[in-house]
């Protein structure tokens, strides 16, 4: 597994959204994510710990809902793959 | 099985209890992960109704949480009680709550414990609570405790009763409209994989990572990245 990069936690990022799990878990549907909302809420709280592929997709919906607030992006990716 | 495996098993069987015949053997694991869920905690037990007023402990990770849950059926009140009665969460501070509690609180003040949290177990079948003891003041004070002492809650209330339909899994009861919205987006994410695993001979999960890589070098929703790449397919 490799580090997470410079930025928030899953569960910073969620703190700092204020969602609620049944948002964030249809946010995660929209990027086509399977898992069902405890699994989800799991990750997030790092009772389980998920692989890059996973991490990266709950960021980018946690990420999404600060896009749309025009901010920056301040979840931390896994990977090197998804750097810009 | 280390903590990360326990609570992975506890979420596969919550999500399918019928494939799991041995709940009782969860419902162990899910109190010795209640044990252990701070540095604080020392002790977890599942307080039930038996049937009139006659509570009792069908589960508990030692015999801590036994005694303890004991003081309260002896002394007639108590936070589980209170908790499995009221179907409202209680928190308990050694402190501060000895007249509110007078019988348990001297046990718990004779045992060590200092703070304790109750939850109710959401079913239409039974009244019941999971509580979590520990072994200082203000243990369950902070957001991630509360946080995973209530997912811990609702997995035991399914393991409990696994064949409760109001007990159905939380995204059931999303609202239709969100869900069908949901799905819709999920569809141009799909298209716009399928057209970069055709163009770059990508995994899918490689397209998704791709897409990823847009929306965060660009700074934008990865939706518009998706329609993009979409629509650039259609004029090839």
């Amino acid at each position: 597994m490799t580090a997470t990069e410079s930025g928030m936690s899953l569960e910073d990022g969620m703190r700092l959204s204020g969602m609620s799990y049944p948002e964030l878990w249809l946010r995660h549907i929209s990027l086509s994510g399977a898992i069902g909302e405890m699994e989800l809420e799991a990750y997030v709280l790092g009772l389980l710990v998920p692989d890059d592929y996973q991490h990266n997709m709950i960021a980018q919906a946690l990420n999404e809902y600060f896009i749309e607030l025009g901010q920056d992006l301040p979840v931390g990716y896994r990977d090197t793959a998804t750097a810009g | 099985m280390n903590t990360h495996e326990q609570w992975s098993e506890l979420l596969r069987a919550v999500s399918q209890p019928a494939a799991y015949p041995a709940l009782d053997v969860l419902l162990r694991q899910a109190v010795e992960l209640g044990s252990q869920l701070t540095p604080e905690a020392v002790s977890c037990s599942i307080t039930e109704l038996a049937g009139g007023d006659e509570y009792h402990t069908p589960v508990y990770s030692d015999q801590l949480a036994l005694d303890l849950d004991n003081a309260h059926y002896e002394a007639g009140d108590g936070p589980c009680m209170a908790a499995a009665r009221d179907q409202q969460r209680q928190y308990f501070d050694a402190a501060t709550d000895t007249k509110r509690f007078p019988g348990f609180a001297e046990a718990a003040i004779d045992r060590g414990v200092r703070s304790s949290i109750s939850l109710p177990l959401p079913s239409s079948r039974r009244s019941a609570a999971l509580n979590l003891y520990a072994s200082s003041r203000y243990a369950f004070d902070a957001e991630r405790p509360r946080a995973v002492a209530d997912l811990l809650a609702r997995c035991v209330a399914v393991l409990m009763t696994p064949s409760d339909t109001d007990l159905l899994p939380p995204e059931a009861t999303v609202a239709e409209d969100k869900l069908h919205a949901a799905r819709a987006r999920a569809q141009l994410i799909d298209r716009a994989e399928a057209a970069l695993t055709a163009q770059q001979a990508l995994s899918r999960q490689d397209a998704l990572t791709t897409l990823i890589r847009r929306s965060r070098a660009e700074a934008r929703s990865i939706f518009e990245v998706a329609r993009e790449v979409v629509e650039a397919e259609k004029t090839l």
